[in-house]
């Protein structure tokens, strides 16, 4: 009789090998030339995972992904032309080739269209610590998935799984132009997240919690992961009203004041800047935060969620302030937007590196409860459930769920509020920023206070 | 004739899908015979191709295109409520078996499977095969993107900039089912984005617009298209004057078609049957009951002709249809995939949707609208005293579990004394779906549907669907503006 083995090891290997991409990227560099391009560069992406989601004990989904890509942009002159495809047969490259250079000869001529200057190219890549694989087999994923429900139902009362993720992914870019410039970098992702659903007398209410990392023993302890989500959903389930609109101090938890960070790099990067469609789009050089903030970029962090060797065009980034003491010195620039802006690229094609907003102020005491008491009385943003800014003048709204807090004390929970204001104002109003500090992808903060917002209820 | 379509659909998806790669259909019963080793309920291979192409303008200048093509099969199995899935962009035997090996282990060995009731085919064909990408020559497509930014500068001198995109895609996708049952699709897309800067005495505005649909290049006619533009410039020309937005909550008035987003966040997702099974969403176990004044019917419809959520058969082969979902305020169902219906022990209806072949079905809208009530819209704001007219909406959420839904606005104006006035700048807007749904007190007799650009996502997937409804009023809102009454 056959059997299967259950849980078989996943494979770590991807459907091709750097040897294989290196001889696909040279044949397709070679055909590009062939059919006109004056100018080519390839990307070749490859990624293999495993991800289990259960829910209540049940195996929701089991998925094993394999996937590779090609991503090829021809120049002729300073016309350009982009193909993706995921068919890497001879003729089925030879296509996508010629589909490219023909698209070049239809665009229009655009100045800033080209490959990176050589002097901006990555030199060393694969050496930032990102490649841990997990060999970890389905069986010992769902026992993973099965001690973060243990979590969640250790909250309390009411407490159960919506769904836990255990995730274990591996991927790898090898990148090649005409000009002679490969580089290449492996990476590894895990991931484990819950989420957790608190009922009471017919009220409902979700909430989440994950942890990522390049390297599976670096993850929260899965029982860890549950039970934060469990208390997350248990402490906001019982709401009260937000009766009518004030003015008031406003506390970003520090999951929430990443918001805040992603706001500064949609406003400085790339197309809204040389369009002009940012209100930040003219302000480098100026004071945009109060004195007292900093942001900084360090895009080689060993084993660094936003880590990586070079970007899109094949360029590094570096290690800078791009605020410093409430100065904006920075935008986050492909090579093309660069060109357009006559200055140059910052490696930040495929997003920015690990970005950290911090105080002069911040003292080492400064955790989440002398945050709360620093807010005094007003209000605390734990979710974001909707809006965000408007980038051509910085016109913010949106809606949320927190806590109100009176005297120094959290009073009750509230949902459905929303807070407006300018994002200009508020970067300036930053009060003090937590030494409670979290990290989600490219972004790191503490909790922020920010100085009076517009609070609306019902 | 409906027949015909179907059949052919078929055959044309095998020649293009299967045949090129040696896949016969003894091969398809092999592979689905090795998942049926274990004692699977429920099993599906799905094939697809996608090709696409896109074209964008900056300043005059087509400055960018490009083209993808995108292939490969995804097979899952199911044991009970559990999910074993696996996909390739290898269309081959190898790897079709190798994905029968992984998937069927989510079931001990074992023979279980029963064939499930057969689906009807569509009594119409939605929409047609036609290839978008192949209708015009690409000199055609970079003459549409000029002259957008050629009639939209023409509108008004305070245009300091426009940019247009123009996406082109054709999939074509095959199922077959543990029963063997197989069925195709063939789904043309085409989608105009535009969007506008202008300025005024230094002051900047944005405006952005769309249309689209699984037509040909007839959507984008010269009527049509200078009315979209013109009502895209107007829009940012206004958000130049806009006054700072009231907050707190009042009653508002929605204008007909895009804005029907609205309904889609507020309550659309709260009827699909995979949150309606597990009990999560704040809908669950209410069929039967009021959730809506009566007047108020909502149906989700996947059959109208070249709208951009419609389809001929959904990603599992059965057959897209009208499903009501509340009909005179009474809730009358959930929409379903294979899974949540065989769950739940009703018949699909045909919202099995997926991204591609990489990621699982799930419950899905296709167009989403409420159908006609008796007022005029005139009527309607003439009702409100004090309150906010929204003319059009950005994008919006929905949390499933407490109904708290959000959206921004994007044009929207002060009602004073029932008279619009002045301008308001974009506010979040909030409620709870079914709160709202009670509180819908007005409803129009100018049913509009969008003009085919709204894109859903769910659980990391993105499918095009419609949205649409006549002018509405809800009672009360929360409007998050930084005015303080």
């Amino acid at each position: 009789m056959m059997t299967d083995k259950q849980g078989a090891v996943m494979p770590n290997t991807f459907a091709h090998s750097r040897v294989q991409l290196s001889d696909l990227a040279d044949s397709v560099i070679r055909l590009a030339l062939q059919e006109g391009a004056s100018d080519a560069q390839v990307v070749f992406n490859e990624s293999t995972g495993l991800l289990i989601e259960m829910r209540q004990g049940r195996l929701k989904t089991r998925t094993r992904a394999s996937q590779s890509s090609m991503f090829l942009t021809v120049y002729r002159g300073h016309h350009q032309g982009t193909t993706r495809s995921t068919n890497y047969s001879p003729a089925s490259l030879r296509e996508t080739v010629q589909a490219a250079c023909r698209i070049a000869g239809y665009t229009g001529e655009d100045r800033f269209a080209g490959l990176a200057a050589e002097h901006y190219l990555c030199r060393k890549s694969d050496h930032l610590d990102l490649w841990h694989p997990w060999d970890i087999d389905e069986a010992s994923a769902a026992g993973l998935a099965q001690r973060i429900e243990a979590g969640i139902v250790s909250a309390g009362d009411g407490v159960v799984s919506d769904g836990v993720t255990v995730h274990s992914g591996l991927s790898d870019c090898f990148m090649m132009d005409s000009r002679g410039f490969t580089c290449s970098e492996r990476q590894s992702n895990h991931l484990m997240g819950a989420r957790a659903l608190a009922s009471k007398q017919g009220r409902s209410l979700l909430d989440f919690h994950f942890s990522s990392a390049r390297q599976a023993q670096s993850l929260m302890i899965p029982e860890d992961i549950g039970h934060r989500a469990g208390c997350g959903a248990l402490a906001a389930l019982d709401t009260l009203p937000l009766q009518g609109s004030r003015r008031c101090p406003v506390l970003f938890d520090a999951k929430c004041a990443l918001s805040l960070l992603e706001h500064l790099v949609q406003a400085t990067s790339d197309s809204v800047v040389y369009r002009r469609n940012s209100f930040l789009a003219n302000r480098l050089g100026e004071d945009v935060f109060s004195h007292h903030v900093s942001v900084t970029e360090d895009p080689f962090a060993p084993q660094g969620l936003a880590s990586r060797s070079f970007d899109g065009d094949g360029v590094s980034g570096t290690t800078r302030q791009v605020v410093e003491q409430g100065a904006l010195t920075g935008f986050f620039l492909s090579a093309y937007a660069a060109r357009h802006l006559d200055r140059v690229p910052t490696g930040s094609g495929w997003g920015p590196g690990n970005l950290s907003l911090t105080s002069s102020l911040t003292q080492k005491g400064d955790d989440f409860a002398a945050m709360v008491k620093k807010l005094h009385s007003g209000l605390i943003v734990t979710h974001f459930s909707g809006g965000g800014p408007r980038l051509i003048n910085g016109d913010y709204s949106r809606s949320l769920r927190g806590f109100w807090v009176e005297e120094g004390e959290i009073r009750y929970a509230v949902d459905g509020v929303t807070v407006a204001g300018n994002l200009g104002e508020m970067f300036r109003n930053i009060v003090a920023i937590g030494s409670d500090v979290t990290t989600q992808g490219a972004l790191t903060s503490g909790s922020v206070l920010i100085d009076h917002l517009q609070v609306a209820g019902r | 004739m409906s027949q015909t379509g179907t059949t052919t659909r078929l055959v044309q998806a095998k020649q293009q899908l299967l045949e090129p790669y040696g896949i016969s259909d003894a091969m398809l019963h092999d592979v689905m015979g090795r998942v049926l080793m274990h004692r699977i309920d429920y099993a599906d291979l799905y094939v697809q191709s996608l090709r696409q192409e896109s074209w964008s303008m900056e300043n005059g200048v087509v400055n960018f295109g490009s083209f993808n093509v995108d292939q490969g099969f995804g097979l899952r199995a199911i044991e009970h409520d559990q999910t074993a899935f696996a996909y390739s962009q290898h269309i081959d035997l190898k790897h079709l078996r190798e994905a029968a090996k992984s998937v069927r282990t989510i079931a001990k060995q074992g023979w279980l499977a029963l064939p499930e009731p057969v689906p009807g085919q569509p009594e119409a064909i939605h929409f047609s095969a036609g290839d978008p990408l192949l209708i015009w020559d690409s000199a055609e497509k970079i003459n549409l993107l000029e002259k957008i930014n050629r009639l939209t500068r023409a509108l008004d001198p305070r245009v300091v900039q426009v940019t247009a995109s123009l996406g082109l895609s054709h999939s074509v996708n095959f199922v077959m089912r543990h029963d063997f049952y197989q069925a195709a699709d063939i789904r043309p897309m085409l989608l105009l984005q535009i969007g506008v800067i202008v300025e005024q005495r230094g002051v900047r505005e944005s405006a952005s617009t769309g249309m689209g649909g699984r037509g040909d290049f007839t959507l984008f006619n010269d009527e049509d298209l200078l009315i979209t533009l013109r009502t895209m410039v107007d829009s940012a020309l206004i958000n130049l004057e806009a006054v700072a937005a009231p907050s707190g909550g009042m009653p508002i008035v929605i204008a007909a078609g895009w804005p029907g987003m609205l309904l889609h966040e507020a309550m659309g997702h709260g009827f699909e049957g995979d949150y309606n099974r597990l009990g999560t969403s704040v809908y669950s176990g209410r069929i039967g009951e009021r959730v809506a004044p009566p007047g108020v019917n909502i149906v989700d419809d996947g059959t109208l002709q070249g709208r951009r959520g419609s389809l001929n058969t959904d990603d599992e082969g059965h057959p897209t249809q009208c499903t009501t979902l509340i009909e005179d305020g009474i809730l009358q169902g959930y929409m379903h995939d294979s899974l949540s219906a065989r769950l739940m022990k009703l018949p699909p209806t045909g919202n099995g949707r997926r991204q591609s072949y990489a990621y699982l079905p799930m419950p899905r809208m296709t167009n989403t609208f409420m159908r006609n009530g008796q007022y005029e819209p005139e009527e309607i704001i003439a009702s409100v005293k004090r309150g906010l007219f929204l003319a059009n909406l950005g994008s919006g959420q929905v949390d499933i579990v407490s109904g708290q839904y959000s959206f921004q606005t994007a044009l929207a104006y002060l009602i004073e004394d029932g008279k619009i006035t002045a301008p308001v700048k974009g506010a979040t807007l909030t409620g709870k779906g079914p709160e709202t749904l009670q509180q819908i007190s007005m409803v129009g007799n100018d049913l509009a549907l969008d003009r085919g650009i709204a894109t859903c996502g769910k659980s990391g997937q993105n499918v095009p669907v419609g949205v649409g409804q006549p002018t509405l009023k809800v009672d009360n809102l929360i409007v998050g503006g930084t005015r303080q009454r």
